[in-house]
């Protein structure tokens, strides 16, 4: 049976348990966590890379290429940028765009499926702003004309 | 010496010094289909089964990369062969294999020549690329010295043989029948043809295009 203080203890705590629930980005959180985690950057990355590599303004430079090792790639990428427990394995931008003459238009193109992406998957409009903001230095060694 | 035994002389050491018939047997052999189609890219090599094949120097060879496919498809050589891959094309590749005679990957870029493999194990290796997923190749690694690959016309010359008796094999990428190994004993400076006959037309070994 619940005596009076443990019945005021109980609530406490769930009460706090509700509160942290609730509480919006809250300061301690790293982008990984508040994108979603692995299971939101896996939904987005496949998400961009599918509409990528079938949208013709974009696909060109997806020709033949396996999809679903460059999605592997690109959720490391992603999650290592947003702090989260991994480590990218891949190339670096450069290399991994060398010969491939990606242009302007290409590039943008990308980033527009990967902010619709985003979207879709429900991720915070702070949070999304955040992913870009770091995204965005890669586009000097991605774009060449 | 007088003229006529210099003469003489000149000639007896000329034909001593000519080395014997010793290697110069050779075989052809025609690769076809159940409805006598040529096969082309199947790999037919023969085994010294009387002794032990002469050493030959291992020549490099290369399977190259070219518009995001490996060239040529079909490549033969000999256990302690250095196979080169490369890339001539402006973005990079990623060549792999998982075959038990060789597992390896290596990472190709453009532009930047990529130390040789070297095949230290008989057997079929295939070769990927994990970048784009088309890509395919066979390098077939043989203990003998003694190979070759169909052309489109079906025919592979095998020359510079040792007399001896041997065993033919027929090699077709991915190939689950191939027709029977023929047991042949060649003579110094044998000239031998033989057919080959395959009990189902063998695929291309070329993944349909698309993914």
């Amino acid at each position: 049976m619940l005596t009076t203080a443990n019945h005021i203890r109980s609530l406490s705590a769930a009460a706090a348990t509700l509160a942290a629930l609730l509480a919006p980005d809250a300061g301690a959180a790293t982008l990984y966590e508040r994108l979603g985690g692995n299971k939101i950057i896996e939904q987005v990355v496949s998400d961009t890379i599918d509409r990528t590599a079938s949208d013709p303004v974009t696909r060109r430079s997806f020709d033949k290429v396996n999809l679903a090792n460059v999605k592997k790639k690109v959720v490391e990428q992603i999650c290592e940028l947003a702090s989260g427990p991994c480590k990218y394995s891949g190339d670096s931008m450069k290399l991994s765009h060398q010969g491939l003459d990606i242009r302007e238009a290409e590039f943008y193109g990308m980033v527009q499926h990967l902010r619709d992406a985003l979207d879709r998957a429900g991720v915070q409009q702070s949070a999304k702003n955040e992913l870009l903001k770091l995204l965005a230095p890669m586009k000097r060694d991605i774009v060449t004309r | 010496m007088n003229n006529q035994n210099r003469l003489a002389f000149a000639l007896w050491l000329a034909c001593s010094t000519l080395p014997p018939a010793a290697h110069a047997a050779q075989l052809t052999a025609q690769v076809v289909d159940p409805a006598g189609q040529a096969v082309a890219n199947a790999v037919v090599h023969a085994t010294l089964l009387s002794g032990t094949a002469p050493a030959r120097p291992r020549k490099e060879i290369s399977v190259e990369q070219i518009n995001k496919e490996f060239v040529p498809l079909v490549s033969v050589a000999q256990t302690g062969t250095l196979v080169n891959f490369p890339n001539r094309d402006q973005i990079r590749h990623h060549v792999y294999s998982f075959s038990p005679a060789k597992t390896f990957e290596i990472k190709l870029y453009s532009g930047v020549p990529a130390k040789p493999v070297l095949f230290d194990k008989p057997g079929e290796v295939v070769l990927g690329c994990n970048i784009h997923d088309t890509m395919l190749a066979y390098v077939l690694i043989v203990d003998t010295p003694f190979f070759s690959k169909t052309d489109k016309q079906g025919k592979a010359a095998l020359d510079t043989l040792p007399a001896g008796e041997y065993e033919v094999q027929v090699w077709y990428p991915g190939s689950g029948s191939t027709p029977a190994p023929q047991k042949i004993r060649l003579g110094a400076a044998d000239s031998r043809d033989l057919k080959f006959v395959f009990a189902l037309r063998p695929q291309s070994g070329r993944p349909a295009a698309g993914k």
